[in-house]
């Protein structure tokens, strides 16, 4: 893929707060016009990623690009997040303003601001203009800053845990609202937990765990090549050496080993044979099986 | 817009800090009708009187504590508050955010510095059936805020070095009393006389108080330019510390 078309690139990125890393050598690619979801567990080091990248944290070592500026010079990230929208973790936003002075406060930096997204936004969130922000409930925050967020063209929308704080009927409207920014042609980057959010509207996901990149595909690939094995042998396991590039992890429970394999399946079924097992079967693994596999190997 | 929002942060510090200095020479004056001439010292002129009330060093120390309070507030405190990142995610630089913040705090300042320099000349002659002469009032103003800026820059420094808002509020609450402190100690008053701050905001004549305690020499602009420059040391200090924080 040509270098413009990613919108987020790290390289070694690296995130430290005194022993804790909290981002370890990240090589993180994000492309244009596609949604990805940002999985991890809480703790990962999604949010450090996603300051780092909006010059909102400074990283320890390594490098990045937001749109192709370099996020370590605080002139170019600048010029990055004008073309960038997002949404924090905690959607707070200024406490002493109204929902109203909240809007026109941020609708002064930005060009690309939609008089008509941010009607349209206003009414389908019910939003009351003349409320100071402190007296608007989690939820009603959580729709100012999505609001904040969507009434622009942005080249890229970045949302850190968006549907935090939301009831179902929202989340669907939030899904919904992702999925035609992106038809719009903005490139969506959203960090959740939830794993059936990301599942519903995502192209593409990477993983972190524990401040490492462990996952870095597409839906659909993880869908066609991800499979688990469950291999049985007569005795003791033997010790085989699987390709570790084509596997995520390997467990022995008795005489049964279980595998994430990540690609050429039919190679590793071989290669199970050929150690001896006495069955293979594989059976097709959801995002959220992958997830829990991530999360239990490191554990 | 970043202008309203810096004045939004600092609007209740600074009205309040309005309505203190509006009321406390609203009744010096008003005492002054019946306080004036104290019955110790019956040939005290009223620019004495006034000088005791408002400009001498004891109220230099309360003005400096105003100074000092209208420098609080930023990223700091935004972090507390968790808006930091919404506002570090706007199109704008953090020198920017620093220098509106300053400069919003800084017309503040001279905004509750304007407040005796209009009363007193203003309202002596109705409250008081005594007059004061403006030019006085402007004199005592500006050596009120040649210290004055230098407290705010420490205050708006403090604001950027603790997270904590009332961790920042006690350091500039501390701030004077540790100055004076190490002024004493290194017998500040016989070697650096010009850098006694209240001594300076008070006109350097508090040890003539039985005299008018009007100011007949020209300002000291040399003290005065070296003042600024330490505030604006102060200020960029500040802006290099808030351009290597991570929030």
């Amino acid at each position: 893929m040509h270098d413009d078309a990613w919108v987020i690139e790290t390289e070694s990125l690296t995130k430290r707060y005194g022993a804790l890393e909290a981002v370890r050598q990240l090589d993180l690619r994000v492309s244009a016009g596609r949604i990805t979801g940002f999985l991890g567990r809480n703790g990962a080091g999604k949010s450090t990623t996603i300051k780092m990248l909006l010059g909102i944290s400074h990283p320890t070592s390594g490098t990045g690009r937001l749109l192709g500026h370099p996020i370590d010079d605080a002139r170019q990230c600048r010029e990055a997040r004008r073309h960038v929208a997002y949404v924090a973790e905690d959607k707070q936003t200024y406490a002493y303003m109204s929902v109203g002075q909240m809007i026109a406060f941020t609708r002064s930096f930005y060009d690309d601001w939609c008089m008509d997204v941010e009607a349209r936004l206003l009414k389908q969130y019910d939003l009351p203009v003349a409320r100071k922000v402190k007296a608007l409930s989690k939820g009603m925050r959580t729709k100012l800053a999505l609001l904040l967020a969507l009434a622009r063209r942005p080249k890229l929308l970045i949302l850190d845990e968006p549907s935090e704080g939301l009831d179902p009927v929202s989340i669907e409207e939030l899904l919904q609202s992702l999925v035609a920014a992106a038809a719009e042609g903005s490139a969506v980057f959203f960090s959740s937990h939830q794993i059936s959010e990301v599942e519903r509207i995502a192209d593409h996901v990477c993983m972190l765990d524990r401040g490492r990149l462990v996952l870095d595909a597409s839906l659909d690939a993880i869908r066609r090549d991800f499979r688990r094995l469950e291999v049985g042998f007569a005795h003791e396991p033997p010790h085989v050496d699987w390709p570790a590039t084509d596997v995520g992890s390997v467990r022995s429970t008795g005489r049964l080993v279980s595998i994430l394999a990540k690609r050429n399946v039919d190679a590793m079924i071989e290669r199970a044979y050929g150690a001896g097992a006495v069955s293979v079967e594989s059976s097709a693994v959801s995002l959220r099986e992958v997830f829990l596999d991530q999360a239990a190997e490191r554990t | 817009m970043l202008w309203y929002k810096a004045w939004r942060e600092s609007r209740s510090r600074f009205c309040l800090a309005v309505a203190v200095v509006t009321v406390y020479c609203l009744t010096v004056l008003v005492r002054a009708r019946t306080a004036f001439p104290p019955p110790e010292a019956p040939h005290l002129p009223y620019s004495a009187f006034v000088w005791g009330e408002l400009y001498a060093p004891f109220r230099a120390v309360a003005f400096s504590f105003i100074a000092l309070m209208l420098g609080l507030g930023g990223l700091q405190r935004e972090r507390g508050a968790g808006t930091a990142p919404f506002t570090l995610a706007l199109p704008v630089g953090r020198g920017q955010l620093v220098a509106t913040r300053v400069l919003v705090g800084l017309a503040e300042l001279i905004g509750v510095t304007l407040i005796p320099i209009v009363m007193v000349p203003a309202l002596s002659p109705i409250l008081a059936h005594q007059t004061y002469p403006a030019s006085q009032s402007v004199l005592y103003g500006a050596l009120f805020l040649s210290w004055g800026i230098v407290w705010f820059a420490g205050g708006v420094l403090w604001s950027v070095l603790f997270r904590g808002e009332f961790t920042a509020a006690t350091a500039a609450v501390l701030t004077p009393f540790a100055y004076m402190a190490v002024y004493g100690v290194s017998r500040g008053d016989q070697r650096y006389p010009v850098a006694n701050p209240f001594s300076m905001m008070s006109g350097g004549l508090d040890r003539s108080v039985g005299g008018r305690m009007l100011l007949t020499e020209p300002l000291p602009w040399n003290v005065m330019l070296v003042l600024a420059i330490v505030a604006a040391a102060l200020v960029a200090g500040t802006w290099r510390i808030t351009a290597r924080q991570s929030f």
